[in-house]
């Protein structure tokens, strides 16, 4: 036994001190090749996965056995043609650059069907739809009459018109539609005879409630008006810089809540607003005293110099985000200011850490989970990544797939741009109604868009139906996506 | 050699290594688990390569250890039914019981005649030695102590009727029940009455009681036996037995032999050329109440078998565990078991080897004997006393140490011999406390904690996947591990369906939780009290058969 034991020791460590080294050489990527030169070349490889799976990979025309998810190894350095491919999809194909010991991961590809699978929700002809952020409804606008709003749930595929037959604003014309995230209310400014009125509609009602609370309002043309979702009793609507509070249970109007503000945003219970070039915080009771988040100073003086309102905005617990009346774009993170003009909107994902942003011509993201360039005697933050710059109108973007993709409006068309700058690119899904907005669910996988002629809501499977997993964990999380500023 | 195996009265140079030595096991188990998870922060790149070298290493290693494991397994089957009376016997008229054993041979079955082949080959090399012929068996005598703290009257019960099961060998057997004095008055009454009952049955039975606080000594177990074994010697002088006849047996008092262990012990010092220059180890399982545990308990405690299983395949490096047996004639020239150490068991090898300058060995022995697997009554409260018990195990590592410290003094043990038993002593306790946790956590951090940099590279993907490929493969180690504590644990009193097996088998992968709390935890925990200088007492596991 002891001469066996010691027998098989040595040949164990023997074995050991072989294949190590060996290991470890092929797992940097070492492959002996009598193609090469020298023999052992360091090569790269490639990695896959499609949604859904099980498509063939094809590069430099040679088809491989494995289907996705896979990782093609031993690529020797060089430029490949690839090509994924599944029955009934659309194929991908890109040319790829491998370096030596790199690997370059393609881990959210989305195969698109042949056909989009089109269905028609409500065979009704419609103007506009406007989605109510991170809920189940969408409205539906028929004519600019409120009369003719309908509601739509988009979870249970169930429309209804907004207003009961027998209310008085049936006929009253809507010229603004306020919402707010997570919030099944929707605030209507309606001209009824000449008077301005302001519609306060709870969605998630079997018969929609609509109380008319004008008589909080002091004024009839507030540029914004905002509410927590958690708290919907507390409206906040600002005239100029001038911040209204109204309680719609007491049913008291608090006049200058707070004066002087460049923006402001209710978040956890709080109110954050901007003035001269600070950041307030004030609870939004109004009871407990001001404080200063960021106090004034010259750096902030700097950053919101010249400048007119601003949407303030807290896409997560950590980070907040400007967006100014000319299209400026800052964020409390480095390096603060994004885009200095002409910024349209910009749709932040559900973790808050990735925003897809647009101007009249471009999109872009924003990625803030990027890891800081080091060694650089200068600490930078992100930029902006533009992903489609060839655009004429764009006007909406959501990010689809977890943040893989963004699809977009432009002009009349909805188009689907990966991130990441694999350079495919973008794909045009649809076109939709003139002037129309559009409406993607990540728990659905589908675009919700009015068909060009007729108006009709249509819908169009972007993710296959098994693949809402996606929505899923949003909706544990708590979160969705915001609409399109 | 003369050395002091104890931690006290040292001179400050001596001191200074001790601490050393102290330090050293835990620092390195702790600087190889937070190293490794520092390194995949900061160089995921060389952690990555790290990883796999040591997967490599283990794997290899695994399949290595398993292999003997079966080895062992089978020849430990081999001997199921050999009738070791018959062979000492026979070798009391050595040189007509050679000559018949070749006419015997061809009646056997195939198991037999492996056995026999076996005998004939220790037969041979026992012959060729020629003078040290052993004592005839009927001149060789045992010594069993069994320390008693606070064990039940009915678990010291069955321990002395396992030993007067040997029926015929029970007239040469002393048995001393090492009495602690500050054990209940209940039990020592209870004691003294099973002493009554069974001293007719051997040549002797003592019940000798240890005084609490004697100079020198620890509340450890190794002081209790010490007493008695100095009161057996006593009484061997007093009845004129030579202690080189004499096997002491240091039973713990939950053991339980069958009626063939003495036998089988006496035949082992025999064959052994030199039997007063080694401990005879038998392999400990834990039959007693196995089926009466948690599940998890029953892996552990089969699993500590198969580790002691796979010891006797490597009798070179083989050390002294639990239930052990020596010659007597050697005890007392070392001076007995450390009397200030928990680890009496493997401390008496230690000793004996720096006394005998390295001329000191383990036989092992192909022979079980029968503890109690811990059970405290509760789940958690059994979980808890699981980890005591592989704590206070553990707490072995105060050995090295002594032996570094031993190995540094002498000069007649060879530096291979040194480095060798040195390297295991310290390498199998680091690995201990350290390669549950590497494998769970820290073979995976350099891919969970990737960084953008890192996870574009194509050792981020292959190191996964070798990761992964690595326990696939361990997994076949497991089966092997299932199939064998299956044969090797005793039948069910009650008989139980297929399921009840397949789900016995199941138990076994709760491998992973138990190696990390129930096996590296505990053995870090004793490393770092070892490294703070945080001392333990003995503790006696909680035990309880229905």
């Amino acid at each position: 036994m002891v001469t066996l034991r010691k027998i098989l020791f040595y040949f164990f460590v023997a074995l050991y001190l072989v294949l190590c080294p060996l290991i470890i050489l092929y797992a940097l990527g070492y492959i002996f090749t009598p193609k090469v030169e020298e023999g052992f070349a360091k090569t790269g490889l490639m990695h896959f996965e499609t949604l859904p799976s099980g498509a063939s990979v094809s590069i430099a025309n040679r088809q491989y056995a494995e289907r996705t998810p896979t990782t093609v190894r031993n690529l020797l350095a060089g430029t490949y043609d690839v090509k994924i491919s599944r029955p009934g999809y659309r194929s991908w194909t890109q040319t790829i650059g491998i370096a030596p010991g790199k690997a370059v991961a393609f881990d959210k590809i989305l195969l698109m069907p042949d056909e989009l699978k089109v269905k028609t929700l409500i065979p009704q002809s419609f103007e506009d739809l406007l989605p109510v952020p991170a809920t189940r409804f969408l409205l539906l606008f028929q004519t600019k009459k409120a009369g003719d709003l309908v509601v739509f749930d988009w979870k249970d595929e169930i429309a209804r018109p907004l207003l009961a037959g027998d209310t008085p604003f049936r006929d009253a014309l809507i010229v603004r539609s306020f919402v707010t995230r997570k919030s099944p209310f929707v605030l209507l400014l309606v001209k009824m005879k000449w008077q301005t009125r302001f519609l306060w509609c709870q969605l998630d009602k079997e018969r929609p409630e609509v109380k008319d609370i004008s008589d909080l309002f002091a004024g009839d043309d507030p540029s914004d008006i905002q509410w927590e979702s958690e708290n919907p009793e507390n409206l906040f609507a600002l005239y100029g810089g001038r911040l209204d509070r109204m309680d719609l249970k007491k049913r008291q109007l608090h006049t200058g809540f707070l004066e002087n503000i460049q923006g402001f945003d209710p978040f956890r219970g709080k109110i954050y607003a901007l003035r001269a070039s600070a950041l307030l915080q004030t609870n939004s009771s109004g009871e407990e005293g001001r404080e200063a988040v960021a106090e004034r100073g010259a750096f902030l003086e700097d950053l919101f110099r010249n400048t007119g309102t601003f949407r303030v905005d807290f896409i997560s617990g950590r980070t907040l985000c400007f967006f100014g009346a000319k299209g400026e774009f800052f964020t409390n993170d480095l390096p603060y200011r994004f885009v200095s003009e002409g910024l349209r909107g910009y749709q932040p994902d559900s973790g808050g850490r990735k925003i897809a942003l647009w101007k009249k011509d471009r999109l872009g993201v924003l990625d803030f989970t990027k890891e800081m360039r080091r060694k650089e005697l200068f600490e930078r933050g992100p930029e902006i990544d533009w992903i489609f710059e060839k655009g004429m109108d764009i006007t909406q973007a959501y990010f689809v797939y977890g943040t893989s993709h963004v699809l977009f409006r432009d002009k009349e068309g909805v188009f689907l741009a990966p991130v990441g700058g694999s350079g495919v690119p973008a794909e045009k899904m649809v076109t939709v109604r003139e002037g129309s907005s559009v409406f993607y669910s990540d728990k659905t996988g589908r675009l919700y868009y009015l068909e060009p002629g007729r108006g009709h809501l249509l819908s169009v499977d972007i993710l296959p139906e098994w693949a809402g997993f996606s929505g899923m964990f949003t909706e544990l999380e708590g979160q969705g996506q915001e609409p399109a500023k | 050699m003369t050395f002091v195996y104890s931690r006290k009265r040292l001179r400050r140079k001596d001191e200074f290594l001790q601490r050393l030595f102290e330090v050293l096991p835990g620092a390195t188990s702790w600087s190889l688990i937070l190293g490794l998870v520092a390194l995949s922060f900061w160089m995921p790149l060389v952690s990555s390569i790290l990883v796999i070298a040591f997967l490599l290493g283990w794997i290899l290693r695994l399949f290595y250890l398993t292999f003997f494991l079966v080895l062992s397994y089978l020849r430990l089957s081999l001997e199921k039914n050999t009738d070791w009376l018959e062979r000492i016997r026979g070798m009391d008229r050595l040189d007509d019981y050679f000559a018949s054993l070749g006419k015997v041979n061809g009646r056997k079955d195939w198991k037999s005649r492996m056995s026999l082949w076996f005998h004939r080959k220790e037969l041979i090399k026992l012959k060729k030695m020629g003078e040290d012929i052993p004592p005839p068996s009927s001149q060789i005598y045992h010594l069993v102590v069994i320390p008693i703290v606070k064990e039940t009257a009915a678990v010291i019960e069955a321990n002395i009727a396992g030993i007067a099961g040997n029926h015929v060998l029970a007239k040469q057997i002393l048995v001393a029940i090492a009495l602690e004095g500050r054990a209940q008055a209940s039990l020592k009454e209870g004691v003294r009455q099973v002493a009554a009952k069974y001293r007719t049955r051997f040549m002797d039975l003592l019940v000798v009681e240890h005084p609490d606080g004697l100079p020198g000594e620890a509340r450890v177990k190794g002081a209790n036996t010490t007493y008695a074994a100095k009161a057996a010697a006593a009484y061997f002088e007093k009845r004129r037995i030579p202690f080189e006849n004499v096997i002491v047996s240091c039973f713990d008092a939950d053991t339980v032999v069958s009626s063939l262990y003495f036998s089988c012990l006496t035949y082992c010092f025999m064959v052994c050329p030199d039997r007063h220059r080694a401990s005879f180890q038998p392999i400990p399982v834990y039959h007693n109440n196995i089926w009466e545990v948690p599940g998890f308990a029953r892996v552990v405690e089969t699993g500590s078998s198969f580790f002691q299983l796979i010891e006797t395949t490597d009798p070179e490096k083989l050390v002294t565990f639990s239930s052990h047996s020596m010659s007597f004639q050697a005890l007392v020239e070392v001076g007995y078991w450390p009397t200030d150490m928990i680890s009496d068991d493997s401390g008496i090898f230690w000793k004996a080897y720096l006394h005998f300058d390295g001329h000191y060995q383990v036989v092992p022995m192909l022979m079980t004997l029968s503890m109690d697997v811990v059970d405290a009554g509760a789940w958690w409260r059994t979980v808890m006393s699981l980890y005591k018990q592989k704590r206070r195990w553990a707490w072995g590592v105060e050995n090295f140490p002594l032996v570094m410290r031993g190995f540094l003094k002498n000069k007649k043990i060879s530096l291979y011999n040194k480095m060798r038993h040195g390297f295991k002593l310290f390498e199998a306790h680091v690995t201990w406390a350290a390669l549950p946790f590497l494998l769970t956590f820290v073979g995976w951090l350099p891919t969970i904690l990737a960084g953008e940099e890192f996870s574009k590279t194509v050792l981020y993907y292959s190191a996964s996947r070798f990761t992964q490929a690595i326990f696939s493969l361990s997994s076949l180690a497991l089966i092997g591990t299932i199939f064998l504590s299956m044969w090797l644990l005793p039948r069910k009193k009650k008989k139980t369906s297929l399921l009840w097996t397949l789900i016995h088998g199941l138990e076994w992968f709760l491998v992973p939780l138990i190696l990390i709390f129930l096996s590296a935890m505990p053995a870090l925990d004793a490393q770092t009290r070892l490294m703070f200088n945080r001392r333990m007492e003995f503790w006696v596991s909680d035990k309880r058969r229905a």
